[in-house]
């Protein structure tokens, strides 16, 4: 399993995986449900220039299925299909929806990371909190070719929030960082 | 006999100290380094900065606990009887 560094809030202590029943992705998800149950998961490695993590299930008996095929998003062209899983408002709402949200790749570019450049997928579907660490798929490659990390910003200082959103996040340019930095790391560990 | 052992372990080329790291941990700090960056700007970077400098994330939290924690624990490793 992966996600985004700043999802786990600096530490794996007493984190743990939602197991949401659902039933199929196609049942209808119960949103008066507030209890879910859960397993202890830990941090097995981890790049905070690129704001990514793996974790592993604390429970060695424990098992949530396979990791999906990871591709590098090089061979993707602008305009291509992708599709992603997520939890939108789930972190500012509260509202626990397993929702697929299909779009295009509108760029590839390199992005700043203090200096270190990393390359993302602009993905061109407007992500809210939630969805961060969402995969990114490629039904043409049948694999996962990004992880969704949030959206552009200027790099500026102050601004404001309306409603705890900040304006300048409402656009479809969702970054999604490419794959082959999970996937170096699933075979480093 | 404590303190001569920790001062040992700062002997010899730095560059060994990244001789435990996976290869794609031992580039990216590398890159940072060779462009004459200091060893403590460089760590400030490595544990600070979680995403890209124009991506805003999506909820959580992106601060510099990283580097904070990193340098507590040295701290108490170091200097506390504690750890």
């Amino acid at each position: 399993m992966a996600t985004c560094l700043h999802n786990i809030g600096g530490s794996d202590r007493n984190l743990r995986l939602l197991a949401i029943d659902g039933g199929s992705i196609n049942g209808y998800q119960d949103t008066t449900e507030t209890s879910f149950e859960s397993m202890p998961i830990r941090v097995k490695a981890s790049d905070s220039l690129r704001d990514i993590c793996l974790l592993e299930l604390t429970d060695p008996q424990a098992s949530v299925g396979s990791f999906p095929k990871i591709a590098s998003p090089d061979s993707l062209n602008v305009g291509e299909l992708v599709f992603t899983f997520g939890f939108p408002h789930s972190t500012d709402a509260g509202r626990v929806v397993l929702t697929r949200q299909d779009s295009i790749v509108g760029a590839k570019v390199l992005l700043n990371s203090q200096g270190v450049k990393t390359k993302h997928v602009v993905v061109n579907l407007q992500a809210r909190p939630g969805q961060s660490g969402g995969p990114v798929y490629s039904p043409r490659l049948q694999a996962v070719v990004g992880m969704i990390m949030g959206s552009f910003a200027p790099a500026t200082q102050g601004g404001i929030l309306l409603g705890n959103i900040d304006p300048q996040t409402l656009h479809q340019t969702t970054h999604a960082i490419s794959a082959e930095y999970l996937q170096r790391m699933v075979t480093s560990v | 006999m404590c303190d001569s052992r920790v001062a040992s372990a700062f002997d010899g080329p730095p560059e060994e100290w990244l001789d435990a790291l996976p290869a794609w941990q031992r580039a990216d700090i590398e890159e940072l380094t060779s462009r004459g960056t200091r060893a403590d700007v460089v760590v400030e970077r490595y544990l600070t900065v979680l995403s890209a400098t124009t991506t805003a994330p999506l909820g959580g939290m992106g601060a510099a606990f990283y580097r904070d924690k990193f340098t507590e624990q040295i701290y108490l490793f170091l200097c506390s009887s504690e750890q």
